[in-house]
């Protein structure tokens, strides 16, 4: 029996040649599905691709129409390109890696709006990570707020419980500990026992006293003699135990006393602090203002750079070492794709040069065109080598002297990461803040904007400067919730302060773990308010604080005195104890040294 | 119904009188598009191999009906095995990674572990199976067909277009 079949060939040359056809004739829309898919993955809202246009032999892809929807706003695109165009590398996608030589992408727009919502029904677990986490990341930035509410409101100070008091538990914790310090101490005093053996010393002392070779003869001077040695051995090793016990009693005190001044004292300080926001007063302090005034606008306009740079994180992550990444869509299960990056290899993606003509329509200060390139995007920068840079530069302004330029470079090839931004803006329409604790809207008008952003591994530190000298302020409807007639008062002087300033600068600074960096905002505006607070109400919110201490004082006063009395009491007895008998064994000793000498009389007896 | 025919005339054509042998050969071969992702470059080669090799078609697509059930409910094993030994098995990682980066080999996606560990299982399945399947239809045509025939539904199958399928395993 033949174990070829030959008639066979016809329907298999059938079917690849009609594979081939399916292939070519559906080439277009499967990139188009392709783009879609991935890229509505990755951005966590809807990616729509008007047309694909692929032509595998000449490697050249064009993408049609894009639409990148904002995921924080489905009507509105993110970002919007009409044509890209990208050449391709073919010998790579015979090891299904992408290298693209150059990709030019005209007419990108930002910001447009969309006919339909570009929100997804139902998201899958992976859709959006990256968005979903910067997002829980300005939510969680703490940021002061600035109240007027509290102000000429009756001080309740009763309204202080005891029980939200940190040093009453902390003063409590010290006493309990300072109890069973004591009580451990003066149970290992009482293992060693050194009183039998100072009391046998002192007997053996005592019997040799005006004993010498004389009297005791040359064999009983030396059995004396060996056995007062042996007493002093054993006095030397009980002397180090209870020296061991002394230093162990010294430092635990030491803590014990350190938790009572320190401890403490940072206790008081976070129970004035949670007992003066109960009374909801307005922080005076310029320093707290800036943060309450501008913090959620710092926030929102960094959320996106990081949203970016995290982007680049989790898709350009350093080294060699095997990816692994969830499986494709299918009816079956999908289980995980691993990566096996090699040196000297392609990498599974890498643009090479691309280069994008924005334009920036309508007739305001930015509206112009703009010249952006990248170099070197890849998923894998260490096989690539090289960093990945940006630039983006204006080339004609529509209206008025605008300057736009942004740089950038994110060094992924080893660890620490090394990413830096540096953008700066004149001419550009700012933000617009809301202020409600002055009851009103700032808009900054037209300035410049500044940022420069350099992260290190997890650590982030950031600049970013907006400054204008063509603000408006504009008077929110409404009064202070629940604010007396001094509250009213006091935003009407706020007022007065803060309409008055033309020119304003925010200069905003990040620093430290980028899951929790610390902020720091400096305005002119938080110094005017400041000053203006400090001047008018400086003195009400003394008072309310001198009251809001002394109640504070008075309610842990008892706690802590007998927190101090019980580290005291440990002190005067244990430590004291211990002393005592390392003074009477260390006499003893002195006592049989003294006798060993008179014994032998400088004469090598007694071993 | 136009599946039917299509697949009747393709029985028809390529192998219509199989030897048990032939049979069992296409019911472990058509196992591999039931067990392994359909949609895997590898299979390309297998149908190909399918319709070159005289091994029974029908017995294929017999294979390929089987099995799809049990690759669906067996995903979770073959993500197992294709884990160990992509992800856990270090001494193989230098021949991932030389295939990773070999062309065409690169497009096979044995990198995912349904592909991989579904495919391994099949390697392991593909010779017990064919056994077991030859044992099995020769049989059944020495000892249950006889008695099949003399069963009055039987007899009324017989006579509709499915019995043209049937044919593939009467003695």
């Amino acid at each position: 029996m033949k174990r070829v079949r030959l008639k066979g060939l016809i329907p298999l040359v059938l079917f690849l040649v009609a594979l081939v056809v399916a292939i070519w004739l559906l080439l277009d829309p499967l990139v188009k599905w392709g783009v879609e898919d991935v890229g509505t993955e990755l951005v966590g809202a809807k990616v729509d691709l008007a047309s694909a246009d692929v032509h595998l032999f000449k490697g050249s892809v064009t993408l049609n129409g894009l639409q990148v929807t904002d995921p924080a706003h489905p009507m509105t695109n993110l970002v919007q390109a009409e044509q890209i165009v990208a050449d391709v590398s073919l010998a790579p996608l015979l090891e299904k890696k992408l290298v693209l030589d150059t990709v030019a992408v005209r007419r990108v727009r930002f910001g447009t709006l969309r006919k339909t919502s570009g929100a997804l029904a139902n998201p899958g677990p992976n859709t959006g990570a990256v968005a979903r986490a910067v997002s829980d990341w300005a939510d969680r930035m703490h940021l002061p707020s600035l109240s007027l509410a509290g102000l000429g409101q009756v001080v309740n100070v009763a309204a202080i419980s005891p029980d939200s008091l940190t040093t009453l538990r902390q003063a409590k914790q010290i006493a309990e500990s300072a109890d069973s310090a004591k009580t451990a101490w003066l149970e290992s005093l009482t293992a060693l026992n050194p009183k039998p053996h100072i009391d046998s010393a002192a007997a053996l002392a005592e019997r040799l006293k005006g004993k010498n070779i004389g009297t005791l003869g040359l064999a009983g001077a030396r059995d004396a003699a060996q056995s007062v040695k042996r007493t002093i051995d054993s006095l030397t090793a009980l002397d180090g135990k209870l020296k061991a016990l002394q230093a162990d009693v010294t430092q635990g005190v030491g803590r014990l006393q350190s938790g009572v001044t320190d401890g403490l004292a940072q206790a008081r300080q976070a129970d004035y602090a949670y007992a003066r926001s109960l009374l909801k007063l307005p922080a005076i302090a310029a320093p707290d203002i800036g943060p309450a005034l501008f913090g959620r606008m710092v926030t929102d306009k960094i959320a996106p750079v990081l949203y970016w740079l995290n982007l680049a994180q989790k898709y350009m992550p350093p080294g060699l070492a095997e990816r692994l990444d969830p499986g494709p869509k299918r009816m079956r299960a999908s289980g995980t794709d691993a990566r096996f990056p090699r040196e000297h290899a392609y990498p599974t993606f890498l643009l090479r040069f691309g280069e994008a003509s924005l334009s920036l329509g309508g007739q305001g200060a930015a509206a112009g065109n703009y010249d952006a390139k990248v170099t070197g995007v890849t998923s894998a920068p260490t096989l690539y080598g090289k960093p990945t840079t940006f630039t983006v530069s204006r080339t004609a302004a529509a209206v008025g002297p605008t300057r736009v330029r942004a740089a950038g470079m994110l060094d992924h090839v080893r660890r620490p990461l090394r990413d830096s931004v540096d953008v700066s803006a004149d001419g550009i329409t700012l933000p617009t803040v809301q202020i409600g604790a002055l009851g009103a809207t700032l808009d900054l008008g037209k300035g410049s904007s500044q940022l420069m952003l350099a992260r290190m591994g997890d650590s982030l530190s950031a600049r970013w400067v907006w400054h204008s000298n063509d603000v408006r302020w504009t008077r929110q409807g409404g009064s202070v919730a629940g604010g007396a007639g001094v509250a009213q008062a006091a935003q009407e002087m706020l007022w007065n302060t803060i309409s008055g300033l033309k020119d304003v600068q925010v200069e905003a600074r990040l620093s430290g773990p980028i899951a929790s960096p610390r902020l720091a905002i400096g305005t002119n505006v938080a110094d005017a308010v400041s000053q203006s607070l400090q001047r008018q109400l400086g003195d009400k919110v003394k008072q309310a604080e001198a009251q809001v201490r002394a109640r504070v004082d008075s309610l842990v006063a008892s706690q802590v005195s007998a927190a101090r009395s019980a580290v005291d009491s440990v002190r005067s007895t244990a430590q004291q104890a211990v002393a005592e008998q390392r003074a009477k064994l260390d006499q003893a000793k002195k006592d049989l040294e003294s006798r060993l000498k008179s014994l032998v009389g400088g004469l090598p007896i007694g071993g | 119904m136009l599946l039917l025919k299509l697949l009747q005339s393709l029985i028809k054509t390529l192998n219509s009188e199989g030897t048990p042998g032939q049979v069992a050969a296409g019911i472990a071969l058509g196992s591999v598009f039931g067990l392994t992702p359909l949609m895997s470059p590898h299979n390309l080669v297998f149908l190909a191999l399918a319709m070159v090799l005289n091994v029974s078609f029908g017995g294929v697509m017999l294979g390929w009906a089987l099995f799809v059930p049990l690759g669906f409910a067996l995903d979770p094993v073959f993500n197992a095995i294709g884990t160990q030994l992509l992800v856990h098995t270090p001494t193989l990682t230098p021949v991932w990674t030389d295939w990773y980066n070999a062309p065409i080999i690169a497009l096979s996606r044995f990198n995912n572990t349904i592909v991989l560990g579904s495919f391994v299982f099949w390697v392991l399945l593909f010779l017990p199976l064919f056994f077991l399947a030859r044992w099995g239809v020769g049989e059944y045509r020495e000892r249950v067909y006889a008695r099949l025939e003399k069963i009055r539904l039987f007899q009324v199958v017989k006579a509709s277009k499915l019995y043209n399928l049937y044919k593939l395993f009467r003695p």
